[in-house]
């Protein structure tokens, strides 16, 4: 399956109106089963249960909209964003075991790790799975351990780099 | 009064024989580096810095490859245990060891940042610079470094002897 996620979107999926600075928007990572790819849609939250998903949600988080002038981030939101679409990765157990949800939550687990929002649980795995805590909800978390190209890898930033950390 | 006299005069000579003494040990730690490298491990900084992490642009001594870098270092230097000159196919090179915990960093980095570039770095200047292209699991990186072939084998001993006097006097 190919990673065709469109960029960070400027304007609602649904509505076609534009974002502006300060606007909540839910981001929605998708297969689409058609055309066997991942997709990504972005809306107001209001919008999302109108929204007709070309396919199974694989996960999801809220963003802020950022003035595109305003150079100043909050890592905070970053890494709030980042732990809801982790967590999020885990809601549909339909998806379990698709090799780029897999990717995904290798990926959000490490970033997270080092963010202290989840701790490494045992001795440290780097094939098969490794076990973490969620630190807020002392959840644990049984992520898999694959192996993540350099091609994929740029997708990925490319296209969550809101979320990258 | 000649007894106060002689008093006044050994404590003068007293403390000018301590103070002597404290100031030959000051020098003498001093001296045990005489070129002191701090080494650390930088990370490229992504393309777009949505985390607000990056931090100063440098420039590679021969090459001239300027990289941004992030603020922090992904190894510090007290998580660098070792450095040894190693030859490879394509010239001399650095092995750095580093601690179970710069370990999990690197690995990790080496994950989420698959295709940027590792910085090595000493005193702050860059000497080399690798692009991650697999994960590293066993706290062993390699790298090649912009210092003439000559000048290697001193640089590596100064390396040594600095990281020792960081393991020791200084780590806390």
């Amino acid at each position: 399956m190919e990673w065709h996620f469109k960029s960070i979107a400027r304007k609602s999926s649904l509505s076609q109106l534009p974002f502006t600075p300060g606007d909540r928007v839910a981001c929605l990572i998708f297969k689409d089963v058609e055309a066997g790819e991942m997709g990504r849609a972005d809306m107001l939250p209001g919008e999302v249960d109108t929204y007709e998903l070309p396919g199974e949600i694989l996960g999801r988080w809220m963003r802020v909209v950022k003035d595109p002038d305003d150079e100043s981030t909050n890592v905070r939101e970053t890494v709030a964003s980042a732990e809801d679409f982790f967590l999020s990765l885990y809601e549909n157990d339909q998806v379990d075991g698709l090799a780029e949800t897999d990717a995904l939550k290798h990926l959000l687990a490490l970033m997270l790790e080092r963010k202290r929002v989840v701790r490494a649980l045992g001795k440290r795995q780097t094939a098969g799975t490794q076990l973490y805590r969620h630190v807020k909800t002392k959840q644990e978390i049984e992520v898999p351990i694959v192996e993540i190209s350099t091609d994929l890898m740029l997708k990925i930033q490319d296209t969550l780099g809101d979320i990258i950390l | 009064m000649i007894f106060r006299k002689y008093l006044t005069l050994t404590s003068l000579l007293i403390s000018l024989f301590f103070s002597v003494g404290c100031f030959e040990s000051i020098e003498g730690f001093k001296n045990e580096i005489e070129n002191m490298q701090v080494p650390r491990l930088m990370i490229e900084a992504r393309g777009i810095d949505y985390g607000g992490g990056s931090g100063s642009k440098v420039t590679l001594p021969i090459s001239g490859t300027a990289i941004k870098l992030e603020r922090d270092p992904v190894v510090g230097e007290y998580d660098i245990i070792n450095i040894e000159m190693v030859k490879v196919d394509l010239g001399l090179a650095l092995l750095i060891q580093i601690t179970d915990k710069g370990s999990r960093e690197l690995y990790r980095r080496s994950v989420t940042h698959r295709g940027s570039r590792i910085v090595f770095t000493c005193n702050g200047q860059p000497v080399g610079a690798t692009r991650l292209s697999g994960t590293i699991e066993d706290g062993q990186f390699y790298t090649f470094v912009e210092i003439p072939d000559d000048e290697l084998g001193q640089f590596v001993i100064d390396l040594k002897a600095s990281i020792e006097e960081l393991q020791t006097h200084y780590k806390y």
